[in-house]
């Protein structure tokens, strides 16, 4: 479990007003206000709530997820997601069933 | 509070079964952080943290804030004021500043403490025996100026 692939899983019990930072996988499966920077994988779990601004390299939603986010690989939208906001992203997808509302721009030259 | 739970040894700070989260060593949080769920911190966190549950701050963890928990124990880095509703200890490798509140503290030889320390029932104690601590507090008030010289069980 603490191999080189490291995941911080923040449960469904975890509220945060603030700031989290980190370099390795962060699951959020509790409540989330505020600001996310992350350079691996983020995922918002079904059951995640979250309203921030997001950085990260990727990103995927299943739960509800409010706020802007830059990814440098890829962002999904999972058919139980729910996303109001920007995306900014090389990779973008949402799948069948997600709910979206918001920009999205592919860095499209 | 229920009677039974006063001696459980089962709850020594570490986190029991049940959901854990654990919070990864190059995680940096900053703000306020609530759960009810047991907490292992391996990163660091400058959040006000309250949690109905244990926390568990590792070697590499460090905690900037005050903290209000139901137990805690301490073995990375903890600086700020620790109120918790059963019991804190400081591990052996544990380093903390700051105050602690709880009915039941621990400090483990090795661990580094600053600070203050209230443990609340220890007062409560005291007031229900008002008669045997008065009998003992008497004598050495009694005789101040002969307090030079050392108890007769350590006369060689």
């Amino acid at each position: 479990m603490d191999g080189d692939k490291t995941a911080t899983v923040l449960g469904p019990t975890v509220e945060i007003e603030g700031e989290i930072e980190g370099e390795e996988d962060l699951v959020i499966q509790g409540r989330i206000q505020g600001k996310i920077v992350s350079r691996k994988d983020l995922t918002v779990d079904s059951s995640g709530k979250v309203e921030a601004s997001i950085s990260t390299k990727n990103l995927a939603v299943s739960g509800m997820l409010v706020g802007n986010v830059t990814a440098t690989e890829r962002v999904e939208v999972r058919k139980e997601g729910k996303m109001v906001g920007d995306i900014k992203a090389p990779r973008v997808v949402i799948a069948d069933g997600a709910k979206f509302k918001g920009n999205i721009e592919m860095g499209v030259d | 509070m229920a009677k039974g739970d006063n001696g459980a040894k089962a709850d020594n700070g570490a986190p029991a079964g049940g959901t854990t989260t654990a919070i990864g060593p190059t995680i940096v949080i900053k703000g306020k952080l609530r759960s009810d769920e047991d907490l292992i911190v391996r990163g660091r966190i400058e959040a006000e943290i309250s949690s109905s549950k244990a926390l568990l701050v590792e070697n590499s963890g460090i905690i900037k804030a005050n903290i209000r928990v139901k137990s805690a124990r301490i073995s990375g880095v903890l600086v700020g004021n620790v109120t918790a509703e059963e019991r804190v200890e400081i591990a052996p490798d544990g380093r903390m500043v700051g105050d602690l509140t709880a009915p039941k503290i621990i400090i483990n030889d090795g661990a580094a403490f600053r600070g203050r320390i209230d443990m609340q029932n220890f007062e409560a104690g005291a007031e229900a025996k008002p008669a045997r601590s008065s009998e003992a507090s008497a004598p050495a008030k009694a005789a101040p100026t002969g307090g030079d010289h050392p108890p007769a069980a350590a006369h060689k």
